[in-house]
C-alpha cells in the first residue's frame, strides 16, 4: 500500500461506542484491530495479531490510529461536529468519496468529506479493499437524524453497484444439503457437508441462505440463534447478520457464505471442488423422499445404493463417516412411505444392523 | 389455584410446569390446596400421572405417548428412539399434525420435549434429526413457554 496513505492518521470508531473497559474489535486495511478505552479520552489500539500498540489519537469525537507512523497532527475542523453513527458498507472506500465528493465539499483528509454549507461531515474508515466504514457526523440533533437518512437511502444504491463476488453454479461440486421443504419459515436448518458444518435459513422473501455454522465474533453456532427473517441473530452477544451477504450491520464482520441453488425440490451448495455441475434431470415432476441419515462413510453408502425407475438418489457427504441420502422421485405412484421404507431399510443394511 | 411444589431444576417439575405455561393454566410454585408435590428424582410415571389428571381435555395425548415418553425418559439421546420420533413429524409435518399426537401440542410433546431440549443443551447434536429439530422450535414458539432453567 501507499507509505503516504500508510502514514496517515485513520478513523477507527466512534468515540461512545467503546465503552471502558470492554474491547473493541475493528478492523483497517484488511488488518484486525483491537480497541480497548481504559477511560474518557484514553484509548489504546493494537493490531490483534502482534499486540504491538499503535499511535493513537482522540479528536472530533473519534478514535484515530496509524499503521504507519504519522508525521502530522490530525486536521481541524472549522466547527466543532459530534458523531451521528457509525454504518459499514460493502463498498470500495472511493467510491463512498466520490459519492459524497459534491460542489463546496472540501477533503481535509484523503478519507474524510467535510461539507460545510450541510455543518456534516463523513470519515470513511477503509476496511478492505471492497469494504467500509462511514462514520457520520452533524453539528446538532436535527442534522445528525437528517445524515443517518441520508446515507442509509444512498448505502443500498452504493452497495448493488457491486458485483457479488459468489462462484457461479457449475464451477464447484454441488451436493444436495436439505430438502426445499427442510427450511421451514423462521427456522434455521442444521447439516454438515463434508465436516463443514452449516446452518441453512431462509428469509422472508423465501430466499434460502447456506452459511457456515460459525458466528465470525466468537465462533457460536448459528443454528442456536434466532432467524429474524431478514437476518440471523448470533445467541451470544447479539450480532446480526443479513441474508444474503452474511455481513453484520454495524461491524465490519461477515458470515462465510456458501453458494445455494434450490432446484427439483432439493437445496444444493457447494464449497468449492472439482467442477461439477448440478445433475439435469431434465423437465419430469421430482418431488423429495424423506433424507436418511446413515452412520457409514459416503463410499460405504454408495456401494449399497439400489437402482429403480422413477427413483433418484444422491449422497451428501456429512462428515468422513455420516451420509445423508437424499432421493427424488418422479413416480406418483409409490407412496412416500414406501419410499421411506426403503430407504430405512436401505441405511439399516448399510449400518450392518440388518442384513 | 394449584399449587407446584418440587425442585425447580427437575426435569418432572418442569415437564408439569410447561403444561401449566403452555395450556395457560394458573398455578403458583409452593404449597396450596390442590397440592402436586414433585422432588427431584421425582418418577417419570407420577409425573405423567400429574399431567393426565391435570390436562385440560385438549392436551390429553393416546395412552401410547405415554410408552415413548418414558423410554425417552430413561435413555436420553437413544438413537433408534430419536430416529423413529424425527421419522414420525416429518409425515406429521405433511400430513397436519406437526405435534406428536395431534395438530395441536397436547401432554405427548410435554412428556417428550424436556429430554430432546436436554440433549441439545448437553451437546447431543440434532443435526441427523431435522424433523425433531422443527418441532422443538415449534414448541418454543407457542405462547407462554418457558425453557429449562
Ligand atoms: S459470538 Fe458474539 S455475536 Fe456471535
Amino acid at each position: 500500500m501507499d507509505r503516504v496513505v500508510l502514514d496517515e492518521w485513520h478513523v477507527v470508531a466512534a468515540l461512545e461506542s467503546l465503552l471502558p473497559g470492554q474491547e473493541f474489535p475493528t478492523r483497517l486495511f484488511n488488518t484486525d484491530l483491537t480497541l480497548v478505552r481504559p477511560a474518557g479520552d484514553i484509548v489504546a489500539a493494537w493490531p490483534a495479531a502482534s499486540g504491538k500498540a499503535l499511535p493513537v489519537c482522540v479528536r472530533h469525537g473519534h478514535v484515530w490510529t496509524s499503521l504507519g507512523t504519522p508525521a502530522e497532527p490530525l486536521f481541524d475542523l472549522p466547527f466543532p461536529l459530534a458523531a451521528a453513527g457509525s454504518m459499514a458498507i460493502d463498498v470500495p472506500p472511493e467510491r463512498v468519496l466520490d459519492a459524497f465528493r459534491d460542489d463546496g465539499a472540501v477533503t481535509p483528509h484523503p478519507y474524510c468529506v467535510l461539507r460545510e454549507h450541510a455543518a456534516a461531515a463523513l470519515f470513511i474508515q477503509p476496511v478492505d479493499d471492497d469494504r467500509c466504514i462511514v462514520h457520520l457526523l452533524a453539528r446538532d440533533e436535527a442534522g445528525r437524524a437528517a445524515a443517518r437518512l441520508e446515507f442509509a437511502a444512498l448505502k443500498p444504491i452504493l452497495e448493488s453497484q457491486v458485483p457479488e463476488g459468489l462462484p457461479q453454479p457449475g464451477t464447484g461440486s454441488w451436493y444436495p444439503v436439505a430438502s426445499s421443504s427442510d427450511l421451514a419459515p423462521r427456522h434455521i436448518f442444521h447439516t454438515a457437508l463434508a465436516g463443514q458444518e452449516l446452518a441453512l435459513w431462509r428469509d422472508d422473501a423465501c430466499l434460502a441462505n447456506v452459511w457456515e455454522n460459525r458466528c465470525p465474533h466468537r465462533g457460536v453456532r448459528l443454528t442456536i440463534g434466532t432467524n429474524l427473517g431478514t437476518a440471523l441473530r448470533c445467541q451470544y452477544h447479539g450480532w446480526e447478520f443479513a441474508s444474503g451477504s452474511g455481513r453484520c450491520a454495524i461491524l465490519p464482520a461477515r458470515v462465510t457464505t456458501y453458494p445455494c441453488v434450490e432446484r427439483y425440490g432439493l437445496v444444493w451448495t457447494s464449497l468449492a471442488g472439482a467442477p461439477e455441475d448440478i445433475p439435469d434431470l431434465g423437465a419430469a415432476y421430482w418431488q423429495p423422499v424423506r433424507a436418511v441419515f446413515v452412520e457409514a462413510p459416503m463410499a460405504e453408502a454408495a456401494a449399497e445404493l439400489p437402482h429403480r425407475d422413477g427413483l433418484k438418489l444422491f449422497l451428501q457427504p456429512v462428515s468422513d463417516d455420516r451420509t445423508v441420502i437424499h432421493g427424488l422421485s418422479s413416480d406418483p405412484a409409490v407412496s412416500l412411505r414406501e419410499h421411506d421404507e426403503l430407504l430405512t431399510r436401505l441405511r439399516d443394511r448399510i449400518e450392518g444392523g440388518e442384513a | 389455584m394449584i399449587a407446584l411444589a418440587g425442585s425447580p431444576l427437575s426435569r418432572e417439575t418442569y415437564r408439569i410446569r410447561l403444561l401449566f405455561d403452555l395450556a395457560g393454566m394458573a398455578y403458583e410454585q409452593k404449597d396450596g390446596p390442590d397440592l402436586v408435590i414433585l422432588a427431584e428424582g421425582d418418577r417419570f410415571e407420577d409425573a405423567w400421572r400429574a399431567l393426565s389428571r391435570l390436562a385440560p381435555p385438549d392436551w390429553q395425548a393416546d395412552g401410547r405417548w405415554f410408552a415413548i415418553a418414558r423410554r425417552l425418559a430413561a435413555s436420553p439421546a437413544e438413537t433408534a428412539l430419536f430416529r423413529e420420533l424425527d421419522q414420525h413429524l416429518w409425515f406429521g409435518e405433511r400430513e397436519g399434525q406437526p405435534f406428536l399426537g395431534s395438530e395441536h401440542p397436547t401432554v405427548a410433546d410435554i412428556g417428550c420435549f424436556p429430554e430432546v431440549m436436554m440433549s441439545d443443551q448437553a451437546g447431543v447434536s440434532l443435526l441427523p434429526y431435522p424433523a425433531l429439530r422443527r418441532w422443538a422450535d415449534r414448541l418454543r414458539g407457542l405462547p407462554g413457554f418457558t425453557g429449562f432453567p
